[in-house]
Formats: C-alpha cells, sequence, structure tokens
C-alpha cells in the first residue's frame, strides 16, 4: 500500500497505519529536523512533535499530494517553531548556546554525518542526506523542502564538493 | 573518501533513534487515537521526552550489527589459458549488463518460487540441511553469472512481433553459455543535468513462463563520480502478490567499482524473505577472482556462506563453509545430469548427501 493510503487509514484512526508511515519517512524527518536545530537530542522532540502532529492532521493531507514531502514540511514547520521559541525565550549567549551558534556536542568518534553536519550549511545537509541517505530524487527533495530543482541540485552540489575536499 | 555517500548511508542505520515507541505511547497518553489529544501551552501535541541517551543505544546497536555482518568472500580461480575466452570483469561491464543481471537474477528466483526458509532451534548441522533448499535457490540463480565469461548482454530493436509492444529486446548470454531475452521498453522520466532517471517495463520467458518486469534506474554522474541505482520488479501477470523485488547500487570511482544486489521477496505481499548478494570479479596476474557474498537477513534463516568455486579441467569445484545458528560447518557441491536434469549433488561431511534440482 502506499503512504496515502496508511495516512488515509491513520486519519481513520487505525494505529496500525502508522508504523509503515514511520519506517518510511523516519530518516528523512530525522535529518530534516537535525539540519534545522542541529542538535540530536532537539532534532529528536522535533520529531515526536512532527510525527504527533501528523498523527494529529492525517485527515488534512490531500491525497495526492506527495504524503513525503507533506510530512518533511510538518517537521520543517515543527524544527522552525521549536529553534524561533528557543531564540526567544533562551539568554543569547554563544558560550551557553552551543546548538544556536552552531559549536556542537563532541563525541569523540566523528564520522562522516557528523563532519557533513559542521561544515556543511543546514539546507546543504539536508539536501545531501536526503539524497545520499534517504535515496529521494531531487524533484522529490524540492517538493520536500519547498526549493526550486535547480537550487536542490546546485546545493546538492555544493556539499559533495566540500565534503570531498574535507575528506581530502 | 571512497564513497562517502556510502558511510553516511551506513551511519545512518544506527544514528537515527528509533522514536517509534516513543512516539506511540506520546499518542495513547494524549488519546490521539481515540478522537481526542493533550496540547502543550504552545498550542502543539506534547511529545514524551526520551529517557536516556539514544545515542548509547545506537552505538550498541552499531557494534551488534558490526559483528553480525560478516563478508562472506567466494574465490572464483581460473587459469587463463589461450584457449579461454577472455574474462569480463564488473568494471567492463555496461549498464545494459547490469540491468540483464538484475532483470534475470529475479526472474529466475521467482522462478524457484516465494517459498521461503523457516528453521526451528536446531544446531548447525541440521539447520543446513533444511536451509539447503533456500540455499541451493540461490546457487542456481547467480551460478550462471560466476563461471567464465561472466554475463554479456546486447540490445538491438524488437523484431518479434509477438511482443510488438515493446521497442527494445535485451539478450542476456551467461557465464553458463545460456542466452536469455528480455523485451522492453525503457522511458526517460526525469533529466536535470547530473541526475537522470528512466522507467523500465519489460518481460522474459523463462521455462516457458512470462515474468514481467518493472524497473527504475537512476544515473547520477558530476564527471568526477558516477553512481547508478537500480530498482527490479520480477512478478507473473496471475499471481501479482507474490513476486521478487532486486535493489542494486553500484558506485565507482577512480576505476573501482561495488556492486551490491539486495534481494526482497514477497508471498501474499508480505515480505518473506531478504537477501544480499554482492559480487566483484577482477583479473589479476592472468588469474581471474569473483568475490561473491551472500547474506540471508530475513529472521528464521539467517545465514552466511562462504562459496569457493575451482574449474579444474572443465568441472566446477564448490565448497562451502558456512556459519548458522552460531556454528560453523562446511560441506561440497557438484554439478550432476541425472536423468537428463541438471542438478547439485550437496555432499555433507558425514557422508550423506542430497540431490537439489537447479
Amino acid at each position: 500500500m502506499k503512504l496515502d493510503g496508511f495516512l488515509q487509514r491513520l486519519a481513520e484512526g487505525d494505529r496500525s497505519a502508522f508504523k509503515p508511515i514511520y519506517d518510511s519517512t523516519n530518516k528523512a524527518v530525522y535529518f530534516t529536523a537535525l539540519s534545522i536545530l542541529g542538535e540530536r537530542s532537539l532534532a529528536e522532540d522535533a520529531v515526536q512533535s512532527a510525527y504527533l502532529s501528523v498523527i494529529k492532521n492525517a485527515a488534512s493531507y490531500r491525497t495526492g499530494t506527495n504524503a513525503r514531502a507533506w510530512i518533511v514540511r510538518v517537521v520543517r514547520n515543527t524544527a522552525v517553531n521549536m529553534l524561533n521559541k528557543r531564540k526567544r525565550e533562551i539568554c543569547v549567549d554563544e558560550r551557553e548556546n552551543e546548538a544556536l551558534f552552531g559549536s556542537y556536542e563532541t563525541d569523540g568518534d566523528i564520522g562522516v554525518t557528523e563532519l557533513a553536519r559542521k561544515h556543511l550549511g543546514g539546507d546543504e545537509f539536508n539536501v545531501l542526506m536526503l539524497s545520499a541517505v534517504c535515496g529521494y530524487k531531487r524533484r522529490e527533495i524540492a517538493l520536500m523542502l519547498e526549493m526550486p530543482i535547480s537550487t536542490v541540485s546546485w546545493k546538492y552540489g555544493e556539499a559533495v564538493r566540500k565534503m570531498r575536499k574535507i575528506l581530502r | 573518501m571512497k564513497d562517502f555517500k556510502k558511510q553516511l548511508k551506513k551511519e545512518a542505520e544506527t544514528q537515527v533513534p528509533d522514536l517509534y515507541g516513543d512516539i506511540m505511547a506520546s499518542a495513547d497518553s494524549s488519546g490521539l487515537f481515540e478522537g481526542g489529544y493533550a496540547v502543550d501551552n504552545g498550542g502543539g501535541v506534547k511529545a514524551v521526552r526520551r529517557i536516556g541517551k539514544p545515542f548509547l543505544y545506537s552505538a550498541c546497536t552499531f557494534l551488534i550489527v558490526c559483528v553480525s555482518v560478516v563478508a562472506i568472500v567466494l574465490p572464483l580461480i581460473k587459469k587463463n589459458g589461450s584457449s579461454v575466452p577472455p574474462v569480463l570483469s564488473p568494471i567492463e561491464l555496461s549498464a545494459d549488463d547490469f540491468y540483464g543481471v538484475g532483470a534475470l537474477s529475479s526472474a529466475k528466483l521467482l522462478s524457484d518460487g516465494t517459498k521461503t526458509f523457516k528453521s526451528g532451534v536446531k544446531d548447525g548441522a541440521d539447520a543446513v540441511r533444511e536451509q539447503i533448499n533456500y540455499f541451493n535457490k540461490y546457487l542456481s540463480a547467480f551460478e550462471a553469472f560466476l563461471g567464465e565469461g561472466f554475463v554479456k548482454t546486447e540490445v538491438s530493436e524488437n523484431a518479434d512481433p509477438h511482443y510488438a509492444q515493446y521497442e527494445k529486446t535485451m539478450t542476456v548470454n551467461t557465464a553458463g553459455l545460456e542466452s536469455y531475452v528480455m523485451y522492453y521498453n525503457e522511458t526517460l522520466t526525469e533529466d536535470d543535468g547530473e541526475e537522470k532517471s528512466y522507467v523500465l517495463n519489460g518481460v522474459m520467458t523463462l521455462d516457458g513462463r512470462e515474468y514481467l518486469l518493472h524497473g527504475e534506474r537512476t544515473v547520477e554522474d558530476d564527471g568526477e563520480e558516477r553512481e547508478e541505482e537500480l530498482k527490479i520488479r520480477a512478478y507473473t501477470a496471475d499471481n501479482p502478490e507474490n513476486f521478487v523485488e532486486m535493489e542494486q547500487e553500484i558506485s565507482e570511482e577512480n576505476g573501482e567499482r561495488e556492486t551490491e544486489y539486495v534481494y526482497r521477496i514477497y508471498s501474499d505481499n508480505k515480505l518473506s524473505e531478504e537477501t544480499s548478494v554482492g559480487f566483484e570479479t577482477e583479473t589479476k596476474n592472468g588469474r581471474t577472482e569473483t568475490e561473491f557474498e551472500l547474506e540471508f537477513r530475513n529472521g528464521d534463516g539467517k545465514g552466511k556462506y562462504k562459496v569457493e568455486r575451482e574449474v579444474r579441467n572443465g568441472v566446477a569445484e564448490i565448497s562451502v563453509k558456512y556459519k548458522l545458528n552460531g556454528e560453523n560447518g562446511e560441506f561440497e557441491v557438484r554439478e550432476k545430469t541425472i536423468d537428463g536434469e541438471k542438478c547439485y549433488e550437496y555432499i555433507f561431511k558425514d557422508g550423506s548427501s542430497l540431490f537439489l534440482k537447479k
């Protein structure tokens, strides 16, 4: 069954329909949240909130308008709202608020993902992860991130070039 | 540096936290599945904060995955005599050749049926006898590609009026010198310069039965690095609920090429079997070596096989080492013809043997 069908069943209150939705979108949702919030624990909160919104608002999804893109847009909005809320609420001191200023936590073993997150812009990181990890095509990513396809291609190209340079 | 995208993919398997349980708990406690839900001060639905560091959980999972995924290598060693035709390595193969391998192997697996292996709790020696049918299916499907010559495809305009709806034919000549024909259409669906996507629809006949094929291919080439992804579904018109899906990924950088095939077999639309197959052929110092990796990933049928195939005086000798249910063992395989039918004879260490049709 396609994602549209599962969303429809979810809207009708069928809780079993959520598992396939989660399984087929969780990576895209997580990396989108991470690209905006820059911190794992915040990204996890955003992912949870976003999926709860998906469950709550499944009925508002219009069938045939690309369910994956809709879910990714939900998490983007959730993450952006969280980021704005934090900016308003917490004191603006970069030494105390690393997540806002790009000084990410270090855990000793820096993998390629961590390198990408540190050295790429948020959109570049997001496009790279959606393409390389989640396997989405440029057209699909453009829908998810509400960008022209040419912008997606440009950001992807930039991300790949930067990563190659870093890894060399 | 090589293939950092593959590394990103691998890391994602362990770094993306599994929040499904937490989300369902939040949804239930918020009454989302009962027609109501709690809201937080900001108007959104309240999320339950995950307890503990997911990263620790992820690290443990990663360790388990690393330990369990052991590469299984099949060296195919063959002397290069003057009478032997030149051996093709995957690096020489065209995209069409990989198309052919994908389509043919998927159809062959489907032709062997979609029933999957189920093992009870047995020790390795007993379990492997039960798993032999399962192993045999993959050996039969891939054996055609593992001999000399590997595989070569020829694409031409379709002239067969019986399949007039298809524009092209692809003849797949396998190492076993058998030929298979696929009739197909390939349509370019997306082209943004660096990335091109195609849709494939076709049909292939095996043992008098038609197998329908539907595939998608994506080619990404930025001039420095080229990546191809191919997905093919093989099914029959009369039983589309039982099908084989193959996902193939080829990456090429600086002349090195890696190919991995993942086969998922569905029975009644449900995933019943998942197996990864990877092989690589290269010619070194006049000897041709093919690395063959086979990992059965599905629940009860998990197993790892290392197969060594050597051709001596024109006869293939196959020895297999396996790890199953935590136990190691080995057996031999010989190609036989009984009553005109080609089959494999499986010879176990205790002297017992078993014949199975190819």
